[in-house]
């Protein structure tokens, strides 16, 4: 298996080079350039031009393009053109274990909460209990993160004042596991919702088709219990798709994050990701895209690896 | 084999967890700040027994904004949320009061010679910076001679390159001689604050805006210290003792950034922040509904600053005056008013606050007037000759686009209400809403693709129109409605060598006549601020311009 994850990683280099150069175009392309913030009269046209010119931002693309590639094979990310200075890198780890560990809380929830539903669901198909978890789901797909998280603030935090309005901990306050908790539910929550819809869905299904396979009834035959044979024999099998969408939904957290840190002022990636796109600051997005893409092929190779361990036939 | 996958398990598990723990890690040790609780500062408080009426000391006031800030250097900076805290770290040698009037600040005098070309400046001998050194003349040679250099990349030059020299006199008296008389000298260039010398003169200018003095330790001399930035979440500064005004009677302020204006809001209610000085106009009602109970108090007044319709002058059917007046005498404002901001702001028809003292009210205006507006286009050739109910004019229709930036619901909602009442008159309009870089992309010079525009603009506490309305500014500056008027431009020039107060609002009460009568733009209105603040804050005073106005004599008063 080590020779095959290593092949898999060198596969991943010219992806992530593609990756690099296409982004690198698409966002040089976008209309506007990081002076489109200074809109103010105090602020002339030459001082505008100077500041293209100190940034090498007028150079050709492709001349940008190898001198950032060349910065970042020496793990120099520039730095932010808004935030004069400052670290890409120093602004991404920043934020960067905020963001994981919102991602991993919601996860463990989507998780937690999904399968279990999907299994019931898949154990008695067509019944009431079914249908509601059905219902539930749809809505839970349907439902906008933004609006979802914002009524969940108006209720718990503003109404009933059980959990913290938005932020990764008491502001100004000494380092609290409780308090660092506490205020992850909410968010992390309204990050799961969404993929506890889509998760529940296909554990639902990939359970019912394993439920009519001929080992189950196998096992059903040779008297286990129930139990036994949906948590043994079934669901083994059946968390083979689940591992796929795992590894798919791993990079989707970074974009879903976007709205979630925003609406509960959580200090993540994804808000610096939007913040950099609206203002142009090239640096900075390339930085997030590199990180991005590597989650991808990461996700996609944790997920192969889970495939071998949850499935006796795969071997590499 | 079995164990070799339990292994990757392991490994992957690990990897994970790694993540997780160093995730912790980073945050307990930035978290460790040995800080008194609000708690404990209230005890100070309440122990030291202050008779009521007399301001208390003690408090930590948490402000709410949705913007985030780069740095804190202001010649530097180019965002509202760095120069609010700028405000808080740093002084200047004058100020503007609620009226926009100059006020001293750390300079005690200012003399002019006759010709308006030396400027002499003293400094207050009692002023400390954050760490024990005395600012002087110095710091500001120093910091002034920044913007005014070769190697500086910033952009903030422009405000200071009347500049010819700086000459420091004696320990706290700077000698400025001008290239030329410029009425902007004196409220616009020395209102920048003064960084000290002593920590930042080994750094080379051109470096300087990079330098980590800007973002980890500003060192300046206002009423309260930096301390502490974490990025995305909050800047903090504390009270100095030694600030030059008098010792504050707030302990802290933090500056609390919450990029959701909805979620701030909730913030608010439930008293996760204290203090939000941009309440919108769509919300006001509802916050003002609970406002009591959560014990807010919500103080309004205009805001600096006006929302305006402008006319691409280099598209053919806005070169006609006539047919500009038309268009403004075709709009509703006082709809718009009602009817997008719910009744809150005010009808505008110049480019100056009614706040200002600059302000002159004595121009033409064109009132909301349908068969005036269908008059006018008639005369100017724009009839409905074949009954499709929108005008034209030798075959052309009179149809345009009216662009505007995404996300400011206000704007949206005022392209699509211009629409319906153009059509009124037979123009039909299509609303274009674009996401900011690329509308101001478009919208700028050299491209300058669009018909009509609604912007905003805000307004410095000292009108020149210069930057917006000289003809000079429309190959490269920010007359991209290609605004010209000869006679407006002669004023304008002008205008900026007067020294005189009096006389130059004279000269601007001419400029806006001028420019009332051309409607370069449709001035649409003068919106409302709201600030909503905590109940028992006293020594707050409304200031249209700077949220944190003289928060040294602010302070919290405790039962």
């Amino acid at each position: 298996m080590t020779t095959y994850i290593i092949r898999r990683l060198v596969m991943a280099i010219p992806l992530l080079i593609g990756i690099t150069i296409i982004s690198f175009a698409i966002v040089q392309m976008a209309p506007g350039d990081p002076t489109s913030l200074l809109m103010d009269p105090n602020i002339s046209p030459a001082d505008r031009a100077k500041f293209m010119e100190k940034y090498g931002l007028n150079d050709p693309i492709y001349i940008q393009y190898f001198k950032w590639v060349g910065n970042m094979l020496q793990l120099d990310f520039g730095s932010s053109l808004l935030k004069k200075g400052t670290p890409v890198t120093e602004l991404i780890m920043n934020r960067l274990p905020n963001t994981l560990l919102l991602m991993l809380v919601s996860t463990i929830f989507a998780f937690l909460i999904s399968i279990p539903f999907g299994i019931y669901s898949a154990t008695r198909p067509y019944s009431k209990t079914d249908y509601s978890v059905s219902v539930i789901s749809f809505l839970g797909l349907a439902t906008p993160n933004f609006w979802l998280g914002l009524m969940l603030i108006m209720f718990f935090s503003v109404k009933l004042g059980w959990f913290p309005t938005g932020g990764v901990s008491t502001l100004d306050a000494p380092f609290n596991v409780w308090d660092r908790i506490h205020h992850l539910i909410l968010p992390a929550f309204v990050l799961a919702s969404a993929d506890m819809a889509t998760l529940t869905r296909h554990t639902r299904s990939s359970m019912l088709d394993v439920t009519k396979q001929d080992y189950m009834r196998t096992a059903r035959a040779k008297g286990f219990k129930e139990r036994t044979v949906i948590y043994k024999h079934g669901l083994r099998n059946g968390l083979t798709p689940i591992i796929t969408i795992f590894g798919i939904l791993l990079p989707t957290f970074i974009g879903g994050s976007v709205i979630v840190e925003t609406v509960f002022s959580w200090p993540g990636i994804g808000r610096l990701f939007i913040e950099s796109a609206f203002s142009r600051d090239y640096p900075v997005i390339m930085g997030l895209t590199v990180l991005s893409s590597v989650f991808v092929v990461l996700g996609n190779i944790i997920a192969d690896i889970l495939y071998a361990i949850t499935d006796p036939r795969v071997e590499y | 084999m079995k164990l070799k996958k339990a292994t990757w398990l392991l490994l992957s598990l690990t990897l994970v967890f790694s993540l997780f723990l160093s995730a912790c890690g980073t945050e307990s040790t930035t978290d460790e700040s040995p800080e008194t609780n609000e708690e404990q500062t209230n005890e100070e408080a309440t122990n030291e027994e202050q008779a009521s009426g007399d301001p208390q000391y003690g408090g930590t006031l948490i402000m709410g904004s949705i913007g985030a800030p780069t740095l804190f250097n202001p010649l530097y900076s180019t965002d509202t949320a760095s120069s609010d805290i700028e405000g808080l770290i740093y002084s200047a040698p004058v100020s503007s009061d609620t009226s926009f009037e100059v006020e001293y600040d750390l300079a005690s005098d200012i003399q002019t010679t006759e010709d308006g070309l030396t400027y002499t400046v003293t400094l207050r001998d009692d002023v400390k910076f954050h760490d024990g050194e005395q600012l002087t003349a110095d710091d500001l040679v120093f910091t002034y001679s920044i913007p005014i250099s070769e190697d500086y990349v910033g952009e903030r030059a422009s405000s200071f390159e009347m500049i010819d020299t700086i000459t420091k006199i004696d320990e706290y008296t700077v000698e400025f001689k001008l290239k030329q008389k410029d009425a902007t000298f004196l409220p616009t260039t020395l209102s920048y604050e003064i960084l000290p010398e002593h920590i930042l003169k080994d750094v080379p200018i051109g470096d300087l805006g990079e330098d980590d003095f800007n973002t980890k330790t500003p060192i300046g001399s206002g009423p309260f210290k930096f301390e502490e930035w974490k990025d995305g979440q909050y800047v903090k500064v504390v009270r100095n003792d030694d600030y030059f005004q008098g010792k504050p009677y707030l302990d802290a302020i933090i500056y609390k950034i919450v990029p959701d204006a909805n979620a701030l809001i909730a913030q608010l209610q439930a008293g996760d922040v204290d203090y939000f000085p941009g309440v919108p106009g769509s919300d006001i009602e509802t916050v003002k509904e609970w406002a009591p109970e959560a014990g807010v108090k919500i103080e309004s007044g205009l805001s600096l600053a006006y929302t305006y319709l402008g006319y691409n002058q280099k598209n053919e059917l806005f070169q006609d005056k006539q047919v500009r007046q038309a268009l403004t005498h075709a709009i509703n404002r006082e709809a718009i008013i009602d009817g997008v901001l719910n009744g809150d702001g005010e009808v505008a028809n110049v480019p100056e606050s009614p706040l200002s003292w600059a302000y002159n009210s004595d121009v033409p205006v064109f009132e909301y007037d349908v068969n005036k507006a269908k008059q006018l286009l008639e005369e100017a050739g724009w009839t409905d000759t074949d009954g499709d109910g929108i005008l034209d004019k030798d075959g052309k229709k009179f149809t345009f686009e009216i662009k505007t930036n995404q996300g400011n619901k206000i704007r949206e909602d005022i392209v699509v209400v211009l629409q319906q009442q153009l059509k009124e008159i037979g123009i039909e309009v299509t609303p274009n809403i674009m996401e900011w870089s690329a509308y101001i992309e478009a919208i700028s010079a050299p491209n300058w693709d669009y018909d009509a525009l609604v912007l905003g603009w805000a307004l410095s506490t000292f009108p020149d129109q210069y930057d917006i309305f000289h003809s000079s500014q429309r190959e490269e500056g920010l007359n991209f409605v290609w605004y010209s008027n000869p006679e407006a431009d002669v004023l304008i020039e002008e205008a900026k060598q007067i020294i005189d107060r009096d006389k130059y609002k004279q000269a601007y009460g001419d400029i806006y006549k001028i420019i009332a009568e051309d409607q370069p733009y449709t001035f649409l209105y003068y919106p409302n601020t709201h600030q909503a603040m905590p109940e028992n804050l006293e020594g707050y005073i409304f200031h249209a311009r700077n949220d944190l106005y003289r928060t040294h004599e602010w302070w919290l008063k405790q039962e």
